[in-house]
């Protein structure tokens, strides 16, 4: 796999979206499976960095996670 | 009572905002808490897991937490627990970690207004379509990256390429600033 396109995987993980299955429990992202051991600290990472950033610009100060958790327990 | 005790008390009572508050005080250390089993599970998805559960429990009058921030310990109790069974679950014990591994310290509150600032000051640095993507997955992370590719006009690819791009550069421009993201963030 080329950097690149393992950049790209690492990415298309990154977002707090998550799908759920007929049972309701999450479902990882296709890309997450494909993911080598060193890129799953790197995703690591960046979702911890990209967590903040959503923090800094909400209103709330609440990240991607906390949204998509809340959204749940609302609807 | 810390002020994370008086946000979960408050979520006992069926308070939203109080959960709210809650969450946006332990999301930090439950993640930093899953950093050993990165390679094991999906962190993500777990930590939603956890805090959805934790909502559960909390609504549940008839168990009990005691204790300075219980609330919290008890959490990232439940979320090793849920990363072990979903490590068996998907065949990936090999990549667990040996024993329990130590809690990672954490502060409260978790906001900090300086690093807050210096992200704003970042993000204020970017330009063009990496700017353009970036913002959209910051407001509407919890949305799906093909619909906001979508709303974009971008491919999957490039939407992808220019959010990576442009949080690189926030990172470089934290760390310019003196900023240790790992520190920061562990």
């Amino acid at each position: 796999m080329s950097e690149r396109q393992n950049d790209l995987l690492v990415e298309s993980c990154v977002t707090a979206f998550r799908e759920r299955d007929a049972e309701g429990r999450f479902v990882p992202p296709a890309a997450w499976w494909d993911l080598p051991p060193e890129a799953l600290d790197e995703l690591y990472e960046r979702q911890a960095l990209a967590r903040e950033l959503e923090r800094a610009l909400d209103p709330r100060g609440l990240s991607g996670t906390a949204r998509v958790v809340l959204e749940r327990i609302g609807g | 009572m810390t002020d994370l005790d008086r946000a979960f008390a408050r979520a006992r009572l069926g308070d939203e905002g109080g959960f709210a508050e809650w969450v946006g005080r332990v999301e930090r250390p439950i993640r930093a808490s899953l950093r050993p089993y990165a390679r094991a599970v999906d962190v993500e998805g777990v930590v939603q897991e956890t805090l959805m559960r934790m909502w559960v429990l909390a609504r549940d009058a008839s168990r009990e937490l005691s204790g300075e921030d219980a609330s919290l310990r008890f959490a990232i109790g439940m979320a090793r627990n849920l990363a072990r069974n979903e490590a068996r679950r998907y065949g990936r014990e090999v990549h667990l970690p040996a024993g329990d591994p130590p809690e990672p310290a954490w502060t409260d509150p978790p906001a900090d207004p300086l690093l807050r600032r210096a992200i704003l000051e970042c993000l204020e640095q970017l330009a063009g379509q990496p700017r353009r993507a970036l913002e959209i997955v910051l407001r509407f992370g919890h949305r799906a990256n093909r619909a906001l590719s979508q709303t974009l006009g971008m491919t999957s690819n490039t939407f992808l390429q220019n959010v990576a791009r442009a949080r690189k550069q926030v990172a470089a421009c934290l760390e310019g600033k003196g900023l240790d993201l790992r520190e920061i963030l562990s």
